[in-house]
């Protein structure tokens, strides 16, 4: 039973998928990869920020080896676009210098340090009093939505059951394994994989392997600006956000679909773990990010979404994959960042823990490694495009204006699992373009009701609560 | 690959006005796109007064809607619904232009000799607004929210705040109510509401809910479905709950102009519509726009009457040798003007405009009480007008047949600015 369904359940779903195994994931929200993971900046980093001899720096090197198998198995969207780190002063400056030494350290290639014309070079609309930046160029950027469905899509298609909407609330060891009481029906389980994030220390309390703490102090918050200034910034752009952390700073870049993200993690108390509202303080913090790295884009006028969220952190500063020591059955998977850049190897690792507690592992013959994405019409030619409406007119039917997404491609995402809103915006982007839904919103809900033989007013956003309308009147 | 002469893009009110009025001059190939299955555009949804400037009479808006429809269909346009248009390749000068279009039947490439935009606008997302809080079901734009109780039947929350006080804000009162929805409020940011105030207080009596001026949106709360919002009142600086399942959000239009991305197509940073010359050409030669695809909303009779506007501004550079005969001189906008659209004038008879609609036009940030407006070229004032009182966000007219245009230099162009009012 793995519980959590973030991008370091799913990856390790998928690799148990591999063996002969009866494997179930429990997600308590309507969907996966709705917690850290769908607020996630998804960079994927080269890896210099991490100290060697981490588990998280362990990992890193492990899925880079990793990476370019899993995109070609999993048909995933990673477009490697480089980072410049940029300095604005002399304690900058030495800060890229040092994170240029661990990088080479670490053994990563490329690193060059550009001046301050190789850098405006680069990318013409960063702030011009910058002296000086780190260019790492395998740096890259994922889609991290479709990272998570990649997995838990190819988990699935190789046996693992997944069950959404249904929430951990005890874990009773008993001999021979653990009873799950969940807000459903009670499951019984041989091994358990704690992979719940933020709850991740609440789980762990449930069987007393509760040997780490995880705090939540960090609210990021996400600014994502219309695609029509996506060329305007080409790389990953980072600025020095706590010159005494490596691992916190902030960004502006283009996302995989070339929305400009920026990104900013501000430490504060959250009013509790599910504080995901966007605070007026954080926002403006956000802003002036932006304005600072990349002063002259027009940040007010063409922000099209903006979200927080927050960043597990636990206490030992560390990936944390381990068995429990009192309960060696129960395995722990607390993740600081970079989870998405390393979840290949935390698959392979939590694997390992597994089979070192016991667990036997006998190759599936017939696993499959391979996952088709959906067809996106936007990312089709017009020959490809009159192919697709011959074998479904429904491709010929655009829903979504500003994302170009067609009925076939939102009926073919519910057909593989979403059933809310959000579920289909995630994995079609229908919704995520400059409108926000605002036109196709009502169609798409529209759409969910007939494939899900669902009347309209039951249409939700994000699961039970959230219906997107009250009722029916005529 | 079919050949047109004119393509319209959009079947709202600007593009089927311009529709019938190419129609004037027999013989023309004209093709009329439109995404919806149905045409008539924003109208179709929308339940108060139309037609009275365009049409002469009024209408409800579906019943506007389908009378445009109705006329164009008895025309030799092409009318192609259920149909969108995917991307605009301009033509090099003297080239056609070229369209990809979208339908269940498959991909279409169209060439036009002239391309007209009418794809109108969309109000302002959530975070364009920058509103704080949570991010939970049953937060609306009026655009949705007329979609869903007049297209859809359905009910869309039990007790709305609205958001905005343009006027769209009290059609938004009159689509929540014919729901069965109550109103929390109506909730303006500034010290004045931006719609006809009467009438505000006449409706807040009416259906007996609060108009909250002033103030602004502290925090939304509810994590799977509104529960409320906390509002902040600037005078005061104290904050206060309102209870509601509904937040819609009301004006801050913004043109619908993504066909033009990527394309030399120029744009305007201040309306993010395409900019245009009196004409309603736009930076690129036969590629006409008019109606809402400009600027923010504007009322439907106006966007008719720009549709067909531009259709004899077509007409006539079909007729002309040389199009641009006259040159064009860019006109900037100084705070607090918010825009001047056509962002290209040059002098032209008042004959070949409406008297209804004001073209050339400005908006204001806000509204202005005895300013005064002042348009200058180089270091020269060449016309000058003051007035009692100017109302923000609505159009003002621009009489350009007034400016001593012997006096312009058409390399420096035009500034318009006001130098007083308050």
């Amino acid at each position: 039973m793995i519980i959590g369904g973030g991008i370091a359940g799913v990856s390790i779903a998928r690799e148990l998928s591999r063996y002969e195994l009866d494997v179930m994931l429990i997600e308590k929200e309507a969907d996966v990869g709705w917690g850290q993971t769908k607020a996630s900046y998804a960079i994927c980093h080269p890896g210099a920020r991490w100290k060697q001899g981490t588990l998280a720096q362990r990992m890193m090197v492990e899925s880079h080896r990793m990476w370019n198998q899993m995109v070609e198995d999993l048909d995933l969207e990673l477009s490697r676009i480089g980072e410049l780190v940029l300095a604005f002063n002399e304690g900058e400056l030495q800060y890229v210098h040092a994170l240029k030494k661990q990088g080479e350290h670490n053994g990563i290639k490329g690193l060059e340090i550009l001046d301050r014309s190789e850098t405006l070079r680069l990318e013409p609309h960063v702030n011009p009093s910058v002296v000086a930046a780190l260019h790492m160029p395998t740096a890259g950027v994922f889609n991290p939505f479709e990272l998570v469905f990649a997995f838990s899509e190819n988990a699935r298609a190789n046996g693992v059951s997944l069950l959404v909407g249904s929430e951990v609330r005890g874990i009773r060891p008993e001999r021979g394994g653990f009873t799950i009481e969940t807000s459903g029906e009670e499951i019984r389980a041989r091994y358990v994989v704690n992979a719940a994030g933020l709850h991740a220390e609440k789980i762990a309390q449930m069987v007393g392997a509760n040997n780490f703490s995880i705090s939540h102090e960090t609210k990021s918050t996400c600014l994502i600006l219309d695609r029509c200034l996506g060329d305007h910034v080409q790389h990953v752009v980072t600025g020095v956000a706590d010159p005494k952390a490596f691992s916190r700073f902030k960004v502006v870049m283009p996302t995989f679909h070339r929305n400009l993200l920026v990104y900013t993690p501000i430490p504060e108390p959250s009013r509790g773990i599910e504080d995901r509202a966007i605070e007026k303080r954080t926002l403006d913090i956000t802003f002036q990010t932006a304005r600072l790295l990349t002063p002259d884009i027009d940040f007010e006028t063409h922000i099209i979404a903006s979200f927080s969220g927050l960043t597990a952190r636990n206490n030992r500063g560390d990936f944390i994959i381990e068995a429990s020591q009192k309960t060696p059955a129960f395995v722990n998977v607390a993740l600081p960042p970079p989870g998405v850049t390393c979840s290949p190897a935390i698959g392979k690792q939590a694997v390992e823990i597994l089979r070192n507690a016991g667990l036997r592992l006998m190759e599936k013959p017939n696993f499959n490694p391979h996952r088709e994405k959906l067809k996106r019409l936007r990312d089709s030619s017009l020959s490809e495009i009159a192919e697709f409406v011959g074998r479904d007119s429904r491709y010929g039917h655009a829903v979504c204006r500003c994302e170009k997404v067609s009925e076939a491609e939102i009926v073919e995402s519910i057909r593989r699992g979403a059933t809310t809103l959000d579920g289909v915006k995630f994995r079609t982007r229908a919704g995520m373009g400059r409108c926000q839904s605002n036109f196709c919103g009502p169609e798409v809900a529209a759409i969910l009701a007939r494939e899900l033989h669902q009347p309209y007013e039951k249409v939700t956003k994000k699961g039970p609560g959230s219906v997107y309308v009250a009722q029916k009147t005529y | 690959m079919e050949f047109l002469d004119v393509a319209v893009i959009g079947g709202g009110p600007a593009g089927i006005s311009a529709c019938l009025e190419l129609c004037s001059r027999g013989g023309l190939n004209i093709g009329l796109f439109e995404g919806e299955q149905e045409l008539g555009g924003m109208p179709r949804s929308c339940h108060v007064f139309f037609g009275l400037r365009d049409r002469k009479r009024l209408y409800t808006g579906p019943s506007y809607a389908r009378n445009l429809a109705k006329l164009v269909r008895k025309t030799a346009v092409h009318i192609y619904t259920g149909s969108r248009v995917l991307n605009i390749v301009p033509g090099l000068p003297g080239e056609t232009h070229g369209l990809h279009v979208l339908s269940p039947e498959g991909p279409k490439s169209f060439q036009s000799r002239f391309v007209l935009l009418t794809t109108g606008c969309f109000e302002s997302s959530r975070s364009e607004r920058s509103l704080p809080g949570t991010r939970p079901s049953g937060i609306f734009t009026t655009g949705t929210l007329q979609q869903l109780v007049n297209l859809r039947h359905v009910k869309p929350g039990n007790r709305a705040l609205i958001m905005g006080s343009e006027h769209v804000a009290l059609s938004s009162v009159l689509t929540l109510k014919a729901a069965g929805t109550s109103i929390a409020g109506i909730l303006e940011r500034d010290a004045e509401l931006h719609t006809y105030a009467s009438l505000a207080a006449f409706m807040s009596r009416l259906f007996s809910f609060p108009i909250f001026k002033n103030t602004a949106t502290h925090r939304i709360i509810g994590n799977r479905r509104v529960e409320g919002v906390e509002l902040l009142n600037g005078g005061t600086g104290k904050t206060f709950q309102i209870d509601c399942d509904t937040v819609v959000m009301t004006g801050r239009f913004r043109p619908d102009s993504s066909l033009i991305d990527g394309t030399p197509i120029e744009k305007d940073p201040s309306t993010l519509g395409p900019s245009v010359d009196t004409n309603f050409m736009t930076s690129v030669p036969n590629i006409f726009a008019a109606g809402n695809v400009l600027r923010g909303a504007d009322m439907h009779d106006l966007c008719a009457l720009e549709g067909r506007l531009a259709a004899r501004s077509i007409l006539r550079t079909m007729q002309t040798a040389r199009p641009e005969a006259i040159p064009s001189v860019l006109v900037r906008a100084e705070s607090p003007i918010r825009y001047v659209v056509p962002q290209r004038i040059m002098p032209m008879p008042r004959r070949l405009f409406s008297k209804f609609l004001p073209w050339p036009e400005i908006q204001l940030e806000k509204t202005l009480v005895r300013p005064t407006l002042e348009a200058w070229s180089g270091g020269e004032r060449i016309w000058q007008r003051s007035f009692s009182k100017l109302i923000g966000h609505t159009r003002i007219p621009i009489p350009i047949e007034k400016f001593r245009w012997d006096r312009v230099d058409p390399g420096l162009g035009l500034t318009l600015k006001v130098v007083r009012g308050v």
